[in-house]
Parts: C-alpha cells; structure tokens; sequence
C-alpha cells in the first residue's frame, strides 16, 4: 500500500460523482441496502432525491473529522476506516464495510464528523444529501421516525460496542 | 446437555511432575507452556483445565490449550497477572512443575454432530477453545461447517497467530478475525467481536456455539448469537472462577447451585445466564 497521501484542507472530501443515469440508479442500490430494508420503493424515491452514486480512491478519505455532515453514505463495496487522528500513526477504532452506514453526525447539530473515515481500498458507496434527509424527516413524521429510528439503532449499536470494548479491556486488566 | 465424558482422574489431589519443554510467547504478557509428562500422560477433553502448581509458590486453574490428541505434549496459556501466574511466566525450559487434573465437563462437541460448529473467542479465550478446534477439525466429517470468530483488544494481543494464519488458509474452517483498535496498517477488521455474528455465514437454526472470553463479551456474544435466531441451549459458555481444590468441594468457585470447578466450566448458556445475572453471586 502505498503511504497515505496528507490530509487536505477542511472540509474537502476525495469523492467524485459518478454517471448514475437517473435518481432510479440511486432508489436501486438503495433498495438493496441492509439500512433501508423493508422501506417501500415510493419512500426509497423521496429519500434518494439529491443523492448519487459515488467511489472513493484506496488511501483517500471518504469524510474528514470536522467536516460538515453533508451527506449520509451508505457503503456498497469496499472497506473504510474510522480513525483518530494523533500524534503518531491514526488509530483505527472501527472498520467499516460492504453493508454499513457512514457516521450518523449528519443527524445531529452541529453536523460534524467526529472521525475521519479513510478507504483502505477503492470504494463505491450511495451519497445522500443530508440536508434534504434532515427536511423530510420534519415534513414527514411518519418517515422521519423511522428514518431516526434506524439512525437511533445505528448509535445504539456502535456504544454498546464501544462499551463492550471498555468493559472488556477492564476485564483484562483486573481479572485476577 | 450432552457433555463430553467423563475421564477418570487418578488421585486428583495428588500433583504430577511435568517438564517444561518449549515457552512461547504469545504476547507481551501471556505465554504458551509446553510441558511433557515424567509419568504416563493422562487423556483429557477439550475444554478441561488443570490445576498447575509452582513449587513453593503456589496452584493456579489453566485451561488445556492443546491437542487432545498428543496428550504426553500438554499445553497451558498463561496471562501473568498474580504470584502463580508470574511465576509461570517466568519459568525456563527444563524447569519442573506439579500438575493435577483434568477437571470439568468440556466443549460437547456431540452436540454439534451434524450440525454448524460456531466458536466464538476473546482475546485468552482463544485458548481453552484450541483443543475443541483441533478435535473438530480431527473428525471434519461429523461437522457441516465450522467457524471460528477471534477477537482481540489490539493485533498485538492476538495469541496462536501461527494457528489463526494456518486455519485461515484450511477450507475446513472459515476463520474471522476482529481487534478493538489498531494502528492503520494493520489490514484486518476492527470492531468488537459480535459485530461479525451478522456476517458470518451459518445456519443459525442449525448451530451450536463455543464461547469463551471475558464474561461481558460472552453475554453480548449470547445476545447477538440469540438475536440472530441460535437456540440458547446450544450455546455454551466457559466460565472463570476461584478454582482451589477442583473436585467441588472447597466452594471457592461456587456459583449459586453449581461449582463452576465440577459443574463446569463449561456451561449450556441457560444453566448459568440467570445466576450470572444474580448480584450476589
């Protein structure tokens, strides 16, 4: 692997678009998306307008830590870790993958990414825009809850892990 | 339950001489002690432990991390974290050390005949679930899969690399490694290791489950194996307590009705999920 390249200026992001066709590209993979599952193709269409399908390089960054949470991005092939950025090398707290949804910071003020998300490899993932996401969810009280809902579990998910990591390592160090 | 059978002790107060043969280190603070019998070597079941004394220093429970097979080479995994367990790690080879056992029921690999063979580990926990892989592995055909989900805090405090990168190119295993946290580089998943029971491809309806690690990663791993649809009775979980004497009559390692030493420590997940749930115990 080549060295990662240095982090551009905030709040760039290496993506670029790619030729969809038509929104109906987008409602596809949607369609297709463990996080939507079970939300009907009318929905799907509402959710994806503004939205594209888009590819990362391997060793670019998919969203940078402090960067407005503009888009909410659904991974549909490819890896991408969530690190923090030190002193030394960035540690790695969670990788993400085919199947996952990117940072749930485009739901909540101030909308900033709290992690850098860096491809380990190409990437090719669903790029929804979040400002329209975060107006449908107060239009829409119905598809707003459970868009939340599903965001909500996405939190839940990720601190149990992060507890489960703090409870665990205690363990390690004090069991006698 | 159908537990994997009994093995007749002989005096099992009584302390054997065993030799240390080879010491690997695992990690920083954990080391694998080969050691070779200077009587008969005595068979044992996957997922029993031995009380491992150290002369003038003192006995300290530890799981077999061995091949059930080669009984005269036995092995032990050790994390230094008390006076027997330091004193262990700082043995060299030659060294001689008194061993009484196997106790306890270990892993009911019966249950698993005909079925999907999950094994879920944690960190150390990799250890006492060896044996169980390599006897599964001995007898391929009485399995349909087997899968192995390893977990870690850091790549550095993996232990049995040399097995995880033998079994991860064996088409007999489907191997899944995960760490809390490394360094960018590392090239492998990161996350905790229920994050893989979605993704790991077997028939829940159809799986028995081995788990062993720290207790709050067992009850996580119990309620991500449930929520995918695995039958809580055959999930089974290695539990770690004060063994002293390890015939069950001490109680130092009691568990409400059970001694964890004899009763266990290897327990279908509902004989003991509600007493681990008892603040008092």
């Amino acid at each position: 692997m080549n060295p990662p390249t240095d982090p551009p200026a905030l709040p760039a992001r290496d993506t670029r678009a790619l030729p969809t066709g038509d929104v109906h590209a987008v409602v596809a993979r949607l369609a297709e998306h463990p996080f939507f599952a079970g939300i009907s193709r009318e929905d799907l269409a509402r959710l994806a307008e503004g939205g594209a399908l888009v590819e990362f390089d391997a060793d670019r960054y998919a969203l940078r830590q402090g960067g407005p949470g503009e888009t909410f991005t659904l991974l549909l092939e490819g890896d991408v870790d969530l690190e923090v950025a030190g002193a030394g090398p960035p540690l790695v707290i969670e990788s993400l993958h085919a199947g996952d949804a990117l940072g749930w910071s485009w739901l909540f003020p101030p909308h900033r990414w709290a992690f850098d998300a860096h491809c380990r490899t190409q990437v090719r993932a669903i790029a929804l825009d979040a400002r329209h996401l975060r107006a449908l969810i107060d239009a829409d009280p119905v598809l707003g809850r459970e868009l939340t809902h599903r965001v909500a579990e996405l939190v839940a998910d990720r601190l149990r892990h992060a507890r489960l990591q703090i409870v665990s390592g205690h363990a390690h160090d004090h069991r006698a | 339950m159908t537990i994997a059978p009994d093995l007749p002790l002989r005096d099992p107060l009584t302390a054997r001489p065993y030799v240390v043969s080879t010491i690997r280190q695992q990690t920083h603070d954990i080391v694998t002690l080969d050691v070779r019998p200077a009587e008969a070597p005595i068979a044992f079941a996957p997922g029993q432990f031995d009380m491992v004394y150290v002369y003038g220093v003192g006995e300290a429970a530890i799981s077999i991390s061995s091949d059930p097979a080669t009984p005269e080479l036995l092995s032990h995994t050790i994390r230094a974290i008390g006076w027997v367990t330091r004193a262990l790690n700082d043995l060299q080879p030659g060294a001689t050390i008194g061993i009484r056992g196997p106790y306890g029921r270990g892993w009911p690999l019966d249950d698993a005949e005909g079925r999907d063979l999950v094994i879920v580990a944690g960190g150390i926990g990799l250890a006492p679930v060896r044996p169980a892989i390599m006897a599964a592995l001995a007898q391929r055909d009485r399995f349909n899969r087997i899968a192995l989900l390893v977990g870690a805090r850091s790549p550095r405090d993996l232990v049995f690399r040399d097995d995880l990168d033998r079994w991860a190119t064996n088409p007999a295993i489907d191997v899944h490694v995960t760490v809390d946290s490394a360094v960018r580089g590392w090239g492998g998943r990161v996350g905790v290791v229920t994050k893989l029971i979605p993704r790991v491809p077997f028939d829940p309806d159809g799986a028995t489950v081995l788990t062993c690690g720290p207790e709050a990663m067992m009850w996580h791993t119990a309620d991500a194996l449930v929520k995918r649809g695995v039958d809580p009775n055959h999930l089974y979980v290695t539990l770690e307590r004060n063994m002293r004497c390890a015939l069950g009559t001490c109680g130092h390692c009691q568990l409400g009705p059970v001694f964890v030493c004899r009763d266990g420590p290897v327990f279908a997940w509902p004989e003991v999920s509600g007493l681990l749930e008892e603040r008092e115990l």
